[in-house]
């Protein structure tokens, strides 16, 4: 007993400690930092000795002579502005590259989980359902930590822009100067929409928090088409001269790629703000110590996923819309997406997006055992399983397959004579398209396990929501294989009417299943908790697959600029101007996910603290008390 | 011994990463260096243009980005295979030293009928080819279905040439003659 009482003390020791060691290591840090930037960037004198004691010899005054001569023209040096500085270790590139990226991953979970806990909030003001309010509550504990981290990595990577690139920082300044002190203000009102939102939560009436909500949501996204003006300006610029002269600033911003852009990164940070909330949701089921907290934890591991992949469903679409818009500006840039440097990429998204589905539909059908009665639905997992298996390997394979000059020549060329034909944009537009159902498919299945539809036009309806689905994969199939018996410019268009046709089914079959299921018998109880552990490190992997998937496609979308600032307008002559191997860019990515992960995991830690019951004095006194008494015994 | 939640969240953060910049090490690697600038001498033989137009063509000025040489089927842009017979006759009036010139300063005057415009004006960035670079690319397109004539003394329309300017009688998508589009305008 004595022994545990002493190590207790030294635990105490050890954590009192701990803070001053740490603010001592970070002042180290600090100091370290700043002279290895500063002695990159000062000259450095080198020691001579003072001039009192040096003797009058003929090599001192050449000494002098040289020290007034170099001062003489040290003072007559014109002013330059420095173009390019370079970062110590790993270069100017890299680094803006990382804290860029950590910059929008925080920014997208702060955008995005405002956006689903103002919906699940609704939802509980509508259904008057506790539940939920307790649960958008939960989510927003995550908001405050995330938010002073996203605006830190803004300002470091701001300083980073003037610093490593001057020029092209002064000269974007100088396009977008009427936007940033909109942006600024903006800031200003984000803040204190969150932090009422926060704090104020069951402080004011319902809608006068569901007011602060909205309006934290309005001016996050107002935030975010802000910055994405400079950003698809620097790919697709407009509103300016062939020399880069401002001619309109409101065409800067309504360039090409702003509104796809816009419309991509909304619906992606929530698809990613879900998966990583789910992430939390999952850390804190496996941590949970009760039953009740099992099923709490479960149920907001679910919401959260649910909000994921149902912004995931619709990603593709505004995907497409991007590429035609890079297509319109510039063919020679669509090109070099989709068939230069760059084609070998979608390679690694196909695989990261079908790891992606295959993980989001295993999750599903682990929840099914939740519920009483699954039985007559499970039977169906493996044909769906069978779909997205065979789609996911068509999406994956390449149009030239990496071989030696033996093979290709057995081939007959670089693509394979059987399999080159499913490495072209017909089989994977067709292939995204079926998985995108499959995955709906699921989620119906899940939705309807448990429950029996007692409306009279049940078998009817059954049988129109079956149909809808065979339609609509058939159009996507049939357009899939008509696509290769025509021109490129009717091949492209046929895109339109498949992704419609999956639109058009998602939203009618539901439509259909909310009114089939209304008032449905049920045949067994949801037992939140009830799922195998395993499904909460799915829930993590989804949320690193997504992380990992918003770095690689955020490299793309900068990367596809090549050797320019701004596309044609501004030229990167800095040494970091080639592009590198895609290699190489998986690593920058794969550490910048780590370095996400390892910041997220700092915040989950911080909000966790909230739960914490509050220290109180009188539990040290009673162990005093305890240690006081041992001794006497 | 049980494993610490903390680390076998952390084991599967890692190993993720890990396999997806596996991935990425397992496609081509291929870096891409910007285009070097070199500055052509001034006594080039056509023989030798012909090389350096083959050499911008495959890098600098992209072209084979887009353009194929050799190939049939469902063509994106029109194959370049055999090109100069069909130049010489093309858009009538202009020789095919004039049309070459034509279709890469100012593309959008005659499209290709079955295609559609898209390529843009090679002598402006991105691209940004010199008159020489151009006249260089023309001598080796010269040698897809005719005999090289050009050489970097050689005038047209566009190089501060005597000849008169070239017709408009392209083919544009909407039946009208196509206007010089502004920097990031619609094409």
């Amino acid at each position: 007993m004595t022994n545990g009482i002493m190590n207790g003390a030294m635990n105490r020791r050890v954590l009192i400690l701990l803070g001053p060691v740490a603010g001592i290591v970070m002042f180290l840090g600090v100091v370290w930092m700043a002279s290895v930037f500063v002695g990159h960037n000062e000259y450095k004198e080198p020691y001579r000795a003072p001039a009192a004691t040096a003797d009058a010899t003929p090599r001192a005054e050449g000494v002098a002579a040289e020290k007034a001569a170099a001062e003489t023209k040290a003072k007559a040096t014109p002013y330059t502005e420095a173009e390019y500085r370079r970062f110590p270790g790993v270069g100017s590139r890299v680094a803006i590259w990382s804290v860029a990226q950590l910059h929008l991953l925080f920014a997208a979970f702060v955008l995005a989980v405002p956006m689903f806990a103002f919906i699940i909030e609704v939802i509980g003001y509508k259904t008057g359902d506790e539940r939920y309010d307790r649960l958008a509550h939960e989510f927003t504990n995550l908001l405050s930590v995330s938010f002073s981290l996203t605006a830190t990595f803004g300002a470091f990577l701001t300083f980073m822009l003037i610093i490593l690139y001057p020029k092209f920082t002064n000269y974007l300044m100088s396009v977008f100067s009427p936007t940033f002190l909109p942006y600024v203000l903006l800031f200003f009102f984000e803040a204190f929409f969150l932090y009422t939102y926060y704090y104020g939560w069951g402080k004011f009436h319902p809608l006068v928090h569901l007011g602060l909500g909205l309006g934290l949501n309005v001016v996050g996204t107002a935030i975010m088409m802000i910055a994405n003006a400079w950003l698809t300006f620097m790919m697709s610029p407009r509103g300016i001269s062939d020399t880069g002269a401002v001619l309109s600033v409101r065409d800067a911003i309504f360039n090409y790629t702003w509104l796809p852009i816009n419309v991509h990164r909304f619906i992606a940070n929530i698809a990613f703000g879900g998966s990583v909330a789910a992430a939390y949701a999952a850390f804190k089921f496996l941590q949970a110590e009760t039953d009740e907290e099992r099923a709490h934890y479960d149920w907001m591991g679910y919401i959260g996923n649910f909000v994921a992949i149902s912004a995931f469903l619709p990603l593709p679409f505004a995907g497409y819309w991007l590429a035609k818009e890079i297509y319109a500006f510039s063919q020679t840039l669509g090109l070099t997406m989709m068939g230069g440097a760059f084609s070998w990429l979608f390679i690694i998204q196909a695989v990261l997006i079908g790891n992606l589905f295959l993980a989001a539909n295993y999750y599903l059908w682990l929840g099914m055992g939740r519920v009483e009665g699954v039985q007559p639905l499970q039977k169906f997992i493996k044909y769906l399983l069978i779909g997205i298996t065979l789609c996911f390997a068509v999406w994956a394979t390449p149009r030239s397959i990496i071989a030696t000059v033996s093979e290709i020549r057995a081939m007959g060329g670089s693509a394979h004579p059987i399999l080159g034909y499913l490495g072209v944009m017909s089989a994977k537009n067709t292939a995204v398209n079926i998985l995108i159902l499959t995955t709906f498919m699921s989620f119906l299945l899940y939705r309807r396990t448990g429950k029996v539809a007692t409306v009279a036009w049940a078998k009817i309806g059954h049988a129109a929501q079956l149909a809808i689905f065979a339609t609509a994969a058939f159009i996507v199939i049939f357009l899939g294989v008509y696509g290769y018996f025509v021109e490129a410019t009717v091949r492209i268009r046929l895109s339109v009417p498949q992704v419609s046709s999956v639109l058009m089914a998602m939203v009618s079959i539901t439509a259909i299943d909310v009114f089939l299921f209304r008032g449905a018998t049920r045949t067994g109880e949801v037992r939140w908790g009830r799922i195998p552990r395993i499904s909460q490190y799915v829930l993590i992997f989804i949320a690193v697959t997504f992380t990992w998937l918003m770095g690689l496609m955020g490299y793309v979308r900068s990367g596809l600029r090549q050797h320019w600032h701004v596309y044609g307008v501004v030229r990167d002559t800095s040494p970091d101007a080639f592009t590198p191997t895609l290699g190489f860019a998986t690593k920058v990515v794969s550490v910048t996910v780590l370095e996400f992960f390892l910041l997220i995991g700092v915040v989950f830690w911080i909000a966790s603290l909230h739960d914490r019951p509050d220290f109180q004095r009188q539990a040290k006194t009673t162990r005093r008390t305890g240690a006081h008494e041992a001794e006497l015994t | 011994m049980t494993v610490p939640l903390i680390a076998r969240i952390g084991a599967l953060v890692l190993a993720t990463t890990a396999f997806y910049g596996y991935v990425g090490q397992m496609v081509p690697q291929k870096e891409v260096q910007p285009p070097a600038e070199v500055v052509l001498k001034s006594d080039l033989t056509t023989a030798d243009m012909v090389k350096v137009g083959r050499e911008i063509m495959e890098g600098k000025g992209l072209c084979l980005t887009c353009h194929t040489i050799g190939k049939s089927g469902a063509l994106r842009f029109p194959d370049l295979a055999g090109v100069d017979g069909r130049a010489k006759s093309r858009v009538a009036g202009l020789s095919d030293v004039e049309y070459f010139a034509q279709s890469m300063y100012e593309p959008w005057a005659f499209i290709v009928p079955g295609f559609n415009p898209g390529m843009p004006p090679i002598n402006k960035p991105p691209v940004g080819l010199t008159d020489q670079e151009i006249l260089c690319v023309i001598a080796y397109l010269q040698t897809l279905g005719g005999t090289p004539t050009v050489t970097l003394q050689t005038k047209h329309h566009y190089n501060s040439g005597t000849t008169a300017a070239p017709p408009s009688q392209g083919v544009s998508p909407g039946g009208t003659q196509p206007e010089a589009p502004l920097k990031g305008e619609k094409r």
